[in-house]
């Protein structure tokens, strides 16, 4: 009983503590803009040293037009993140023990040929971003 | 896979097959793992013929008077094994519970390794994802071992990219910006 009850606590305090983070996340991104020096938010080493754009480039920028509700500005900066996070959101469940329920999906997303499809996609926007 | 032994008396046990320094069996020493439905003389078992013919190889010295007279000791031994089901009969439905979670494949983190593309951190998380290709086409070819070293090596990727990549982004940002 005990046990469970600090276990209920964990949880419960993990929970708290993403809540918070995501919170804050949304509350930087929506009123500070990242294209901006003074906003102070990260940049990417990649472009820095190589002046491409990784496939990430641009995803700081887009939450932010997202944030303040221009989804087609948000597209411009960094299509990808649209197909990213949902995806990465799916994985992150599936993996998790709650996953374990599905066990038919958990086998069809962790399938060799699935992940290998991912990473050439990832690659794939990588080079093509960098053309176009 | 996990396996319990029957010796020196006692059942001993779970022990791991991926790490066989902790292992010390022949041909004769009673085993039981999840799927056999009593115990048995570990020459006898089609899944530890692999793992006798290596450890007999590397590590002579572990058994050897069992090693030296394997073809007698496995007459003389024989009724051996009879006692052990009869104390321990009752032993191997717990490790039945325990035995069931090994069977699920490691973490691929493959939600991770995405996340950490949209920050920046690709090449390292594409390693990962490459790692968890290596997971799932291992686990699923029965190399369990190399599964699990697989995932490992995608997890660390994904600490190294945090390190490498995530927190020297921030301090550009904060040091160096526009």
């Amino acid at each position: 009983m005990n046990r469970q009850l600090k276990k209920h606590l964990k949880a419960a305090a993990a929970a708290f503590a993403i809540a918070c983070a995501v919170a804050a996340l949304i509350f930087f991104y929506r009123h500070f803009n990242p294209a901006d020096a003074s906003s102070h938010a990260p940049r990417c080493i990649l472009r820095a040293v190589s002046g491409y754009d990784c496939p990430g480039c641009g995803s700081q920028r887009a939450f932010h037009a997202m944030l303040n509700g221009n989804i087609a500005q948000a597209w411009k900066h960094n299509a990808f993140i649209f197909f990213a996070i949902p995806v990465a959101l799916f994985y992150l469940l599936v993996e998790s023990r709650a996953g374990l329920r599905w066990p038919r999906l958990r086998r069809i997303a962790t399938h060799p040929a699935t992940i290998t499809a991912i990473t050439a996609a990832i690659i794939a926007w990588w080079i093509l971003r960098n053309i176009f | 896979m996990k396996i319990w032994i029957y010796r020196d008396g006692r059942q001993q046990g779970p022990f791991d097959l991926d790490k066989p320094g902790d292992i010390s069996i022949d041909s004769t020493t009673p085993v039981w793992y999840e799927g056999l439905d009593r115990w048995k003389p570990a020459g006898l078992c089609p899944e530890l013929k692999e793992f006798l013919s290596s450890s007999a190889n590397g590590e002579k010295t572990e058994d050897s008077p069992s090693a030296e007279t394997s073809g007698q000791s496995d007459k003389a031994q024989a009724p051996q094994p009879a006692p052990a089901p009869a104390s321990a009969i009752g032993r191997p439905a717990p490790p039945v519970a325990s035995a069931a979670a090994p069977a699920e494949c490691p973490p691929t983190y493959i939600g991770w390794s995405i996340f950490l593309t949209i920050c920046c951190c690709s090449p390292l998380s594409i390693g990962a994802l490459i790692a968890s290709i290596c997971v799932v086409t291992a686990w699923n070819s029965g190399r369990h071992s190399n599964a699990r070293k697989a995932s490992q090596w995608a997890a660390w990727l994904i600490m190294t990219a945090i390190a490498l990549g995530f927190l020297p982004m921030m301090l550009m940002g904060v040091f160096m910006p526009g």
